[in-house]
């Protein structure tokens, strides 16, 4: 819908990167001032962001490596980078092992997760407003809020069968955006209030591992399997994999007594 | 020698140099497509 923001001389700056890049900016200087109130920061956490977005940045591009392989069979590595597209569910994926091999190469022992996930939401839902100006918006709806287009932008939408000029449709980003604005807010009163350290990112990843997996259904995505697109796919295990991880926590016991509140002190070595 | 708190270790040349190279790499990565852009624009 709006492809370029705006113009710096003759270059235009497109409007996907230009979200992308403030909500990547906006969520690392979150991180750091967690990192700060809970006097934490310095250069090992300094070093565990820059490892999540380097991370970060490998797994949204690899993981989408596929698609350009479908068009082009023999690509070079260095084409599939550059012309291939982006996932989150695979930055996230990259960023979360990304953080884990920095800590352990620097031998930072504390957990950050809780750093991460009020952060973490706030720069998607900056994010996904790029994502929401110039990709395909969703299924059609006879909802009230569904959103046109016009004839020009329902052309460069080809694997949305139904879409077209004039037909409503489903605002999956904004969907997002409003889901990761209320995540930021419950997320951010949750920070200290959680027993077992790391538990707020897992929580966040959980529910928004849910919340994607239904979204899907009305982003008009590309079915990969029975109905399922690849990222549905990709959430099923996921969403096993927390859900499990809170079964086992709640069967030991770690929730017992309630949210007992951490202090800085308290979440060290776990 | 004490060691120091973890989250408080000394910044140094080496670790300086790590978070740029982390920093300016994932960048590329991630926006290598939309500098070919860019550049097609200036030529």
């Amino acid at each position: 819908m709006l492809p370029t923001l705006f113009h710096i001389g003759s270059i235009a700056v497109p409007t996907h990167g230009f979200f992308l890049t403030l909500g990547l900016a906006v969520a690392a200087l979150i991180v750091l001032a967690e990192a700060r109130r809970r006097r934490r920061f310095g250069s090992d956490i300094v070093l565990i962001v820059a490892g999540a977005l380097f991370f970060g940045a490998l797994g949204a591009k690899l993981s989408t490596v596929w698609r350009y392989w479908e068009l082009d069979p023999t690509p070079s590595f260095f084409e599939a980078i550059a012309q291939g597209g982006k996932s989150i569910l695979g930055g996230l994926a990259g960023a979360y092992l990304g953080v884990l091999l920095i800590k352990r190469l620097i031998g930072y022992q504390g957990s950050t997760g809780d750093m991460f996930a009020p952060a973490v939401a706030l720069g998607m839902a900056i994010g996904r407003v790029g994502c929401f100006l110039t990709e395909q918006v969703g299924t059609p709806t006879s909802l009230p809020w569904g959103i046109r287009v016009g004839a020009e932008t329902a052309a460069r939408i080809p694997t949305c069968p139904g879409c077209g000029p004039g037909v409503a449709m489903h605002p999956s980003f904004l969907y997002e955006i409003a889901f990761q604005l209320l995540m930021f807010g419950v997320l951010w009163r949750m920070r200290d209030r959680l027993p077992v350290a790391g538990d707020l990112f897992k929580l966040y990843l959980l529910t928004y591992a849910v919340f994607r997996f239904f979204v899907e259904f009305v982003r008009g995505n590309e079915y990969l399997w029975e109905g399922l697109s690849g990222s549905q796919l990709f959430l099923i295990p996921s969403t096993l994999l927390l859900g499990a991880y809170f079964v086992k926590q709640m069967s030991r016991g770690a929730y017992r007594g309630g949210a007992a509140g951490l202090t800085p002190a308290a979440e060290g070595g776990r | 020698m004490a060691l120091e708190p973890e989250g408080k270790r000394k910044w140094t040349i080496g670790r300086i140099l790590a978070v740029a190279a982390l920093v300016i790499t994932g960048l590329i990565v991630l926006f290598v497509g939309y500098c070919f852009i860019a550049l097609s624009q200036l030529g």
